[in-house]
């Protein structure tokens, strides 16, 4: 589905991304974690082709971003960072934007049914000006999926959720990817959702990979740490990803 | 031979004795006599003006006049800058004045017509009029060239071509000469879209300017409603 | 695909409420003049005709015609409606970075170069959305409030009068050329746009470059006339004006249809549209390699 190899991103003497290589598998949900500043976004953002690369391939569906951009960004659905929308359009009117983009025509029933599972079918027609963040970030969702992409990317999707929504968003996720065979890469802060969600996690710190493993092995493998004893609870993800990163 | 210089002497003799006798008062009193026959007219025209300034189009206008000194020209369907001293078409105004003196100048040549020139001084430091000279065709009683400077105005040159109405002393064709100021405003006031066409020098100072009354048909002494004039 | 993307850059200008301020504020300042020139109309045409009282019988009242008065709005399209113009196309790209939704758009598979054509022919229909409204006032406003004549148009040095069965093409000529006028304000701004952030650097830019090389353009300095103004196109954005000069005989009679010198008009519009075409390859191209972070 996706394959990056060597993916290189300076601004001047700064680096931010240093020769990153990971694959994700079609059908599966891919946690993508680091700090604050370790390079995730910048990494979005050249797989959205927001950011040139300095140096690396980026290929999605066996195709090289660089050669067939339009045919591979009309098969993926994305949320970078805060989602931000315009403010004086409704939540339908979004829609019918985002299918546009994509080269199709509006279809409100669809629509309708899109703003349903998210939540958003009674303040379809507001201006979201007037929505919640979490309204927004739904929005920013339903947008992401009007297309019907094969794959998702999705950039701290649980933002501003309160716990419902982001248990809704957990089992969201999980749906499109058992029952709709879509891939999902999901890059969050929240590491006790990725390690709910995600079949695999690449793991990087200033720029570089640190660690990209099957859940199952992450697991294996923190179990194996010595974690010193702590008066609360910690999470065997956190733990070991606190222990990769904190060098 | 001798026959022929004898004739000839004859004739200068007798050019000389006419001009010699002309008075100008009477030749003028003539001249008013005929224009007089007319109390009123309503005349179609085209005026086309020729000033240096000024891009004017054909005008159709209509030239009213009532006696004694009551002239105006109308442009019915448009704009035209008509010069002041166009009223002054209206000769009454020269030989209406009451208190003057007229003294013969020669003779001139004017379009093939023996012209006698004749100088005219109001008396009244109150008339606009400060001078006048007026060519006058002794054999139809018809001004054909005049001079008139004013006050008020200026001084403008008149000229005209008689034809059709020649009986009632009024002409086919005026042409009017005036001196004219400078036309120039403020930098930067008009926007000016510099079109190379203003880069041709246009000569400072003042200049002449010049239209033309192409008159088609008049209606004499119809009646014309004083209205018009105000 | 451009189609739908300049769908959509139509909607989202057209439905957004700054839009039409744009409207009502051209609707406004043309009603403002129209009422000064009711009120003082035949003082402001003293001011042009001062000099020549004397000698001419200067029909005030027939000068003071709806033609006139449309000439005199006109003007407007030197300053005020740049800054209009600059408004919607100085935020395409950079109010979009600046509110964030620049990364949702240049993450659609629309190309980024036909993302910026599709702005660009949106501010271009604007444009001429724009003006339609302007003429709507300015010309039929105009013409319901002042009435019909011939035009009187005034240059520094001279003075044009045209007859009323020859005017309104020239103005449907010369609403046509502001738009041309027009959409290279936008192209400028839409150019600063790509280079910034925030909104209001692009469109007080571009009214600030406007505003510049017109004070240049009439302060009539020799070293300004002949290297900068012959280029400049704020000098050439007045071409407009060019089709209310017309042609006269040796005899001093207007020929009806003419136009002063017709080629500098022509070689007015390539220069604008020369320079549209430059700023826009110049925003493509510096787009088209522009990381988005914002």
């Amino acid at each position: 589905m996706l394959s990056v190899r060597g993916l290189t991103k300076q601004f001047g003497e700064f680096t931010a991304v240093n020769d990153l290589s990971f694959n994700v598998d079609q059908g599966q949900v891919y946690g993508f974690l680091g700090q604050n500043g370790a390079g995730k976004s910048t990494t979005i953002r050249m797989l959205l082709s927001l950011i040139r690369p300095t140096a690396g391939e980026i290929n999605f569906f066996g195709q090289s971003l660089f050669t067939h951009r339009k045919e591979i960004l009309s098969q993926i659905g994305a949320i970078v960072e805060k989602p931000d929308l315009y403010k004086y359009l409704s939540a339908m009117e979004h829609l019918n934007l985002f299918a546009r983009f994509g080269g199709h025509r509006p279809d409100q029933k669809k629509h309708l049914l899109l703003l349903e599972k998210v939540g958003l079918a009674q303040r379809a027609h507001s201006r979201v000006g007037t929505y919640s963040q979490g309204m927004r970030q739904r929005l920013a969702l339903a947008c992401a999926l009007v297309n019907d992409p094969s794959l998702l990317i999705l950039d701290e999707p649980t933002n501003g959720l309160d716990p419902q929504g982001i248990a809704d968003m957990r089992q969201l996720i999980r749906s499109l990817c058992k029952e709709q065979g879509k891939t999902v890469l999901v890059s969050s802060h929240l590491l006790s959702e990725i390690e709910m969600i995600a079949d695999r996690v690449l793991i990087i710190h200033k720029g570089k990979k640190v660690a990209e493993e099957s859940m199952q092995s992450l697991t294996e493998k923190a179990g194996q740490l010595k974690l010193q004893a702590l008066p609360e609870k910690r999470y065997v993800l956190e733990a070991y990803f606190l222990s990769l990163t904190s060098q | 031979m001798l026959r022929l210089v004898w004739i000839s002497l004859f004739i200068l003799c007798s050019n000389w004795a006419i001009s010699a006798s002309i008075d100008p008062a009477t030749l003028l009193a003539g001249v008013k006599k005929k224009y007089d026959l007319v109390r009123d007219y309503t005349a179609s025209a085209q005026l086309k003006t020729n000033v240096l300034f000024i891009k004017a189009p054909l005008s159709q206008v209509t030239v009213y006049y009532k006696r004694p000194d009551q002239l105006k020209i109308k442009n019915q369907k448009g704009i035209s800058f008509v010069p002041k001293g166009t009223v002054n078409i209206n000769l009454n105004n020269v030989l209406g004045l009451r208190n003057f003196e007229a003294i013969a100048a020669g003779t001139a040549l004017i379009d093939g017509i023996n012209c006698e020139i004749i100088k005219i001084f109001p008396l009244n430091d109150e008339e606009d009029i400060t001078r006048a000279t007026l060519y006058v065709d002794p054999a139809r009683l018809l001004v054909v060239k005049s001079i008139i400077s004013t006050r008020e105005s200026g001084t403008y040159q008149i000229s005209m071509q008689y034809g059709a109405y020649v009986s009632w002393g009024l002409p086919d064709r005026v042409w009017v000469e005036f001196n004219t100021r400078e036309f120039k405003l403020p930098k930067g006031t008009t926007l000016d879209y510099n079109n190379g066409a203003t880069n041709v020098t246009t000569p400072k100072g003042p200049q002449k300017g010049k239209v033309e009354i192409l008159y088609r048909s008049y209606k004499i002494n119809q009646g014309v409603s004083d209205e018009i004039f105000r | 695909m451009f189609a739908s993307i300049l769908y959509t850059e139509l909607f989202k200008i057209f439905r957004r409420p700054r839009t039409y301020i744009s409207f009502g504020a051209i609707a406004v300042i043309v009603l403002l003049v129209q009422f000064a020139l009711r009120v003082n109309g035949t003082e402001f045409i003293r001011f042009f005709t001062d000099s020549q009282a004397d000698t001419f019988e200067i029909p005030e009242s027939q000068i003071l015609n709806g033609y006139f008065v449309c000439v005199a709005i006109l003007h407007l399209i030197l300053i005020h409606v740049p800054l209009l113009i600059a408004l919607i196309a100085g935020d395409m790209i950079a109010g979009e970075a600046q509110t964030g939704t620049l990364r949702m758009l240049a993450a659609q598979p629309a190309s980024r170069t036909t993302l910026l054509l599709a702005k660009f022919s949106a501010s271009t229909i604007y444009v001429i959305l724009l003006l339609l409204w302007m003429a709507l006032f300015a010309l039929g406003g105009s013409l319901l409030l002042f009435g019909q004549e011939d035009l009187v148009v005034f240059r520094e040095t001279d003075l044009h009068i045209i007859s009323q069965q020859d005017v309104i093409w020239r103005f449907v000529a010369a609403f046509i050329y502001a738009a041309l006028a027009l959409t290279m304000i936008a192209a400028l701004a839409l150019l600063l746009s790509v280079f910034a952030e925030n909104a209001l650097g692009p469109i007080v830019a571009t009214v600030c470059i406007v505003i510049v090389f017109t004070i240049l353009q009439q302060l009539k300095v020799p070293v300004f006339e002949q290297t900068i103004n012959p280029w400049s196109f704020t000098t050439h954005m007045l071409g407009w004006k060019g089709f209310f000069y017309v042609e006269k005989t040796s005899e001093g009679v207007t020929i009806n249809g003419s136009i002063e010198n017709p080629i500098a008009l022509v070689k007015s519009g390539a220069i604008l549209i020369g320079y549209t075409v430059l700023f826009v390859f110049i925003a493509e191209r510096v787009y088209r390699k522009k990381d988005i972070l914002c």
